[in-house]
Parts: structure tokens; sequence; C-alpha cells
């Protein structure tokens, strides 16, 4: 017999629903977050016993919110317990997205059915031959693989979750709702900390169903008038329960307001990074429209804090995660990161590499247009041409200003009156078309 | 804890067999603080008092070192300045007493405008070592480099000191850190 025995792990056995073991450590136990790209840049995904905050400083938009959906949905999807302190915790559950209906792979397909409109586009088109054997530009992570798919769900943001689903979840002790009510005596943050720490020596010993903790909004008029040391606290304490837990992870996203160095003083994010194992920034563009305007295919950038890396001295996201392409030279860790943006489209929320647009920016540029577009295009400029020349016979007996333009424009609306028939028929020449009532315009 | 275990593992250091031994104590200061956000003044005396009765409990000679991980946090969690400072005087004058050394770790998030905390602790301390990130920004080859000023009640350092101007560099690894000179790291030679 040889001395080399190979070692045979039974993962599938040892290991709770909806983990799996992290690709850095055998000691790590990951979980995902419910979005593919969000995992991606955690390192596969969060850790157990660790926390995950969500700074979203933009009080017009709710991207911080939507992660957090996004993590019960998956929590509830893949059979883990999830516990929800909020003020309004059954509507939030409510609003969660959910797995659409019919097959998997073929919702797949309709999902990515917008994605491929935009791509297919640039298929056609014959760019330089030394660009050819290059791989196609890719920005995010694909989603769910079908080995993946018990791990992280595919869901559909146009999907709400049913109702019997929240109530089955409900009944069998999945799902727990902490309300929090500043008028309570029972919602100041040491007692909420005892509330979960009750809860966890409780339900969380005798199971072994990993459970997570979702708090959407802390801070937030719910919670009464919390004080910076309060907040700070409060994630401490947390974050001690979870380190005594280990099948337990949380996720949280503060009350917009104080997501901000200006509430907490200078390097409140820092302290903020500090006591939380991962932290990300979902800076949105949606308060600053010149930054919209640059950067049209994304809703907002993405800025790391903090990684966790519970049983490494090097979080595991800098060397297996795709998105931030650190990973690339092995040996020295990299040249640069990547900017990270994010964009929610109808039916999910992608994080990705920032890149510009094409042709760098404003719009994308077709070629070649569409067959119905040219269509369309016809009809305009028949209308149009008619209505010119009318203007123009109009102007002719009236006006003799600008005399060189209504002759041009005289000559072409003749020749679109006559010819209309052939204009219809051949793909039409460029023209050049005044309009009076939309003076700044030239149609080409 | 564990993180701790598992990063010590690495460099081949069992660190449960030393905390069965009694050479490795830890106090977990966090629980002290765990009855929440008021009394604050008694879990500094408590935890003090646990550190000097396992610092007197040692036998004599015996080489000691106090680590107190991290003093920021307790700053930033509510504990009055003022509290932090007497407790910070008591512990390096229990520290004194029984020869034993002392290392704080204080996190500086606003580098430019030192805190009334850093300030105390650079009046009291003999040797102050600065950890900085790069200053061009990140880097995969050097995470970082590293200084070591004298306090102010020392005038003849035992060590020779490393001045900020010729920092020693260093990166973290899956196992540990390297240090290395300025300039000869591996991703730049």
């Amino acid at each position: 017999m040889s001395s080399f025995k190979r070692k045979t792990i039974s993962k599938q056995a040892s290991l709770p629903p909806g983990t799996r073991l992290s690709p850095a450590s055998l000691l790590t136990t990951i979980t995902s977050t419910g979005v593919p790209s969000l995992d991606d840049i955690l390192g596969g995904g969060l850790p157990l016993s660790c926390s995950l905050l969500i700074l979203a400083p933009d009080s017009h938009s709710a991207y911080g919110e939507l992660v957090q959906k996004y993590f019960v949905a998956q929590g509830l999807a893949c059979g883990q317990r999830v516990c929800l302190l909020d003020g309004n915790a059954k509507g939030f559950v409510e609003e969660c997205m959910w797995m659409p209906h019919g097959l998997p792979t073929k919702s797949h397909v309709v999902e990515d059915e917008e994605d491929a409109k935009a791509t297919q586009h640039n298929d056609t088109i014959k760019i330089a031959w030394r660009y050819e054997q290059m791989k196609k530009f890719q920005t995010t992570v694909p989603s769910s693989i079908s080995s993946m798919e018990e791990y992280c769900r595919t869901f559909d943001l146009t999907c709400r979750i049913p109702h019997s689903i929240i109530g089955d979840a409900l009944q069998s002790g999945n799902l727990i709702y902490l309300n929090i009510d500043s008028t309570q005596s029972d919602s100041c943050p040491t007692k909420i900390i005892r509330r979960i720490e009750a809860y966890l020596q409780n339900g969380g010993q005798v199971s072994s169903i990993p459970l997570r903790i979702c708090i959407p909004s802390l801070g937030s008029p719910q919670w009464g008038d919390l004080t910076p040391q309060e907040i700070l606290w409060f994630m401490h304490s947390l974050q001690r329960l979870l380190r005594q837990h280990p099948l337990t992870c949380a996720s949280l996203s503060l009350s917009p307001h104080i997501c901000s160095d200006v509430w907490g003083g200078s390097g409140w994010i820092q302290k903020l990074g500090w006591f939380s194992d991962g932290a990300f920034t979902l800076s949105a563009f949606t308060a600053n429209p010149s930054l919209a305007t640059i950067f049209p295919a994304h809703h907002g950038l993405l800025h790391i804090h903090t990684l966790p890396a519970p049983h490494t001295l090097l979080p595991p996201s800098d060397k297996f995660s795709a998105l931030r392409g650190l990973s690339s030279a092995s040996s020295t860790g990299g040249s640069g990161e990547n900017n990270l943006a994010f964009k929610c489209m109808r039916k999910r929320l992608i994080f990705e590499t920032l890149h510009l647009d094409l042709e760098g920016g404003v719009g994308d540029r077709r070629t070649t247009p569409s067959t119905n577009a040219i269509a369309l295009d016809i009809g305009m400029q028949s209308h149009d041409h008619g209505h010119d020349a009318e203007k123009q016979r109009k102007a002719g007996d009236t006006a003799v200003l600008h005399v060189d333009v209504e002759v041009e424009v005289g000559a072409e609306g003749n020749k679109a009156e006559t010819s209309s028939v052939d204009i219809k028929v051949k793909k039409p020449k460029k023209t050049v078309a005044f309009q009076s009532d939309r003076p700044e315009l030239y149609d080409f | 804890m564990t993180r701790w275990k598992t990063i010590a593992a690495k460099s081949n250091l069992n660190l449960a067999t030393h905390l069965t031994s009694n050479s490795l104590v830890f106090v977990d200061v966090s629980a002290a603080f765990d009855t929440g956000l008021d009394s604050k003044q008694p879990a500094l005396r408590s935890i003090y008092e646990m550190t000097s009765a396992e610092l007197t409990g040692q036998q004599e000679g015996a080489s000691m070192m106090v680590i107190l991980d991290d003093i920021s946090s307790l700053e930033w969690t509510g504990v009055s300045l003022l509290d932090l400072i007497r407790f910070i005087r008591a512990l390096r004058s229990l520290c004194l007493k029984s020869n034993a050394s002392l290392i704080i770790r204080h996190h500086v998030v606003t580098p430019t405008e030192p805190d009334d905390l850093l300030r105390q602790l650079l009046q009291i301390c003999t040797y102050h070592m600065d950890v900085q990130p790069l200053s061009s920004g990140r880097s995969g080859a050097v995470s970082g480099e590293i200084a070591l000023h004298a306090g102010p009640s020392v005038d003849d350092p035992d060590f020779p000191l490393i001045p900020r101007s010729a920092a020693v560099q260093y990166r973290l690894t899956d196992t540990g850190a390297v240090f290395f000179g300025r300039g000869t790291g591996g991703g730049v030679l």
C-alpha cells in the first residue's frame, strides 16, 4: 500500500445547505449574497461568521436595500434561516425578488436577451483583423452555471416572492422578524443585541442550518436617535456574536444619511470598515447628473473599504476575484486594481468593471441602422419633405429672406414630392432638410 | 481568536497548547463591555484587575508581554478619553512594575490631524512604530512601510531607529509578512 493516501473529504454530506468551501481555505465556509458578481468580489461569497456592510450614501436611490433583498431572497431560496431586523420587516420581505417561474434554463435565456440584443450588434461589425483572435471583452462574471444553481439562485427583479413561501418560512421558523420600534423600550441597541443573542442561543446552537441576519437600514428613524458610538458599539457586538456562532453571517446597510463622513466625523467610514468584515460603498450617480452622462451604462461606482479574511492574512478576494483583476500576475499580486461599478437592469443587479461606453460615451453609434429604423426614416423624410415643401410654397409667397436656403430646400422638396415612390424602394440619399419648427435640428 | 489560531498555525505555532499551558492568556475585553454603553469605568477597572492578576500570577523573572489590540475600538465605542488615558497609564505602570513589555495597537483614521488619544499615547510610549500604506497608492508588490521612532522619554535608544525616509517595506503573503528594504522587493528587482 502506498504511503500517500488521498484525503477524501465528504463535502456534500457535511456542508449546510446553500454553502460551499472557500477556495482559499478549507476552514472557511462561504455562502452567496444572491448576486453572482458581488460574490466574486468577496472572493467566492460571504464567509460564515462574517458581516457585510453596504453603504449607499445616496438618499435618492435604494441600492443598499436592493442588495439586502437579494441577500434575504437567496437565504430563503436555499433553505437557510433568515433573521430580519427592521421597522417594517414584513413589508420588506414581501418586496423581495424571486426566481422566475418557468424552467431555469429558459428564463436564463430570456433574461440575457436584452444583453444579447445589445451585443449582437457588435458581433456583426468587422473590426481590425488583429483583434479577431482576442476573446470577447468581458465586464462581469457570468451568472449561474448549472452547478452554481443551488449555491446562488438566479433571481428576477420582475418577480415578487410568493406569499406561500413567506408563510411556509414563517411557520417553519426559517424566517424571523425582530421588529424595531423606537417607541418601545426594547429597541435601544443594547436590548437589540440581547434579543439577537437570546435568539441565537435558543435556536442557533441546535440547528445546523446557517442563519442570515439582515439589517436593511441601521440608523433609520425606527431605531431612534443613535449616536456614532452606539452604532459602532452595535456593530462591534454583532461581530462578536457572529464569531461565537460560526454558522451565522450578517449583512447590514446603514440609513443613507449616516453613510458619509459628514455625519460621523472624519474617518467615520474607516471606523465602520474596522468593525465589519466586508465594507462596500455603492455611490450612485443619481445625485450627480454629470457622472450619469459620462457613464450612461452604469448606475454607480463601487468602492471597497474592507474585504473579509476570517482565516487568512490576506483576503481571498485578492486571489480569486476575477472582477477586481488582481490575480492576473500571480507572483507580485498583479499591477492595478480594476475600477468597479454597478448597474441595475430590468431583471437583475450587476457589478462589473467600469469602462467607457462604445465610442467613448454619449450613446452608441450604429454604422448600419436596423431595417425598421430605415423604414421609419423614410416615412419621416417623406413626411418632412412634404411639410417643407408646403412651407416653402408659403414662404415663397410671403418672404424673400434667406434666398439660398429656400432654393435648396425647395429643390429637395420638389424632388421628394415627385419621386416619393422611388425613395421608398431604394436607400435614401443623404439629405439636408431645414425644419423651421425645430430650428436647431438638422436631419442628415 | 480563530483567526489568530489559523494564522499562527501557518507559521508552525499551535496556539491551543499555549493557551492550555497558560503561557498565552486571552483577556476578552469586549465581554467586559457587553453590559452596554453605560458604566464604562468599572469595565476598564475589571480588565485592569484581570490583567494584573495574570501578571502577578506568573513566576518571578519570566519575561512577559501584554498586547492591547486595539485601543481605538474602545475609544470609538464610547469610552471617554479621560478614562482611557487613566487606564493606559495604570496599565503602563503595572507593566513597569512587573517588568513586562506593553504593546498597544491604535488605528489612525485621520493621518493629517492626530487625535488626542494618539498624542497621549505618543507621550507615554518608549518606542513608536508607525505602519502606513504606500503614499503612492496600492501596489501588488508592497503592502506598506514601517518606521520606528523613539518616544520622548528615550534619549539613548537600544535599537537602531528607522526613520520614515528609510522605512522598511513589507508585503503580506499567505503565510506571513515579508520584510525588505526599500527598492529591493520582488516586484521591483
